[in-house]
């Protein structure tokens, strides 16, 4: 019977917001339910009389979980409506993916003139597009708005805590999104400006190589850090 | 009975405070108090029970500890501040003050 009122109490808690008050009321609630229920086969009741007395005497207990989120409990966020910010993002990564495209369209048009002088001002018009270019999915990245899910639960606890920890590593991850784009454009640079198409490609051999070691010396600064 | 519940109900808080004024104590020792000073007329749903403890822990008017048993029981004991003391006499006073009110008015023609 004493397991019959546990597995009875864990039902009630089914529904009961994971908090650690909840997981308290709910130590506290079993262990008071056992004392009753002990109390009451001590005076002569059978078990399942004492096991019924003693959980309709539990009551409503609706009122009782109001009470348990953590903190004050927290209104929906307010979104400045300034459009679906999941288009915004889209927007803003078209527009960064179109300009690298077309970086390579002065060195193009400008290097097919006869006129001298033109090569460097289309690498250095090439640049600064592609520089626009990382700089926007550098934002875009950073200022994508972070899903919450429904406060005072475990889980929303939990984000809370990884985004504490981690911003500093939510800032390498925006810079890390950018440096695919930044290989691509520093590809097509070499490419164009020494005209070695039959080596460039390397650099996709080299990139990766990169990457991991970049990967590897993050990942140790992070754990030597903690 | 149930006429008398709904007026019972209304002073949950002052009824646990009048039982922590004896001493600390947990949730079923309180319930089994209140259900022997009535002579099994009354007891606290837990449910209400419960919500008072966490109300009355908001106002500050208790504090809960978890107690150390050493046969695997673990009680949350709550004991009485000095601001629940206070609010104790206060309820009591505004206690009396209701109960010549309402006998005034169920009894009219006898104060008048």
């Amino acid at each position: 019977m004493e397991y019959n009122i546990r597995c009875y109490v864990d039902e009630l808690f089914q529904n009961a917001p994971r908090t650690q008050k909840a997981y308290e009321l709910k130590v506290e609630l079993t262990q008071n339910l056992l004392d009753k229920y002990h109390a009451l086969v001590a005076e002569g009741k059978s078990p399942e009389d004492a096991y019924s007395l003693t959980v309709v005497s539990i009551g409503d207990v609706r009122e009782l979980f109001e009470g348990l989120e953590d903190g004050p409990v927290q209104t929906a966020p307010v979104y400045i409506p300034t459009g679906s910010p999941e288009k915004r993002s889209a927007a803003i990564t078209s527009i960064a993916v179109m300009l690298y495209i077309l970086s390579v369209v002065p060195v193009i048009v400008l290097g097919s003139l006869p006129v001298p002088g033109m090569e460097t001002l289309s690498i250095v018009l090439m640049l600064v597009m592609i520089s626009l270019a990382t700089g926007l999915l550098i934002y875009n990245h950073a200022a994508k708005p972070k899903k919450q899910p429904p406060a005072g639960t475990v889980v929303s606890d939990f984000k809370q805590w990884q985004t504490q920890t981690n911003s500093r590593k939510q800032l390498l991850k925006a810079i890390r999104s950018a440096y695919w784009p930044l290989v691509l454009a520093l590809y097509f640079l070499l490419s164009f400006g020494t005209g070695r198409w039959h080596i460039t490609w390397i650099l996709f051999l080299i990139a990766p190589a990169v990457d991991g070691i970049i990967k590897a010396v993050l990942t140790l600064n992070d754990s030597s850090g903690k | 009975m149930s006429i008398a519940s709904d007026v019972i109900r209304g002073h949950t808080d002052t009824i646990i405070l009048a039982q922590l004024m004896q001493g600390d104590s947990y949730g079923y020792k309180i319930n089994r108090a209140i259900e022997l000073r009535t002579g099994g007329e009354y007891e606290l749903k837990e449910a209400t029970l419960y919500t008072a403890f966490r109300r009355l822990e908001q106002m500050g008017c208790i504090t809960s500890y978890w107690g150390d048993e050493s046969t695997g029981a673990r009680r949350r004991y709550y004991s009485i501040t000095p601001v629940g003391e206070q609010a104790y006499y206060a309820m009591l006073s505004e206690w009396d003050t209701s109960k010549q009110l309402l006998e005034t008015l169920i009894r009219p023609h006898q104060s008048s």
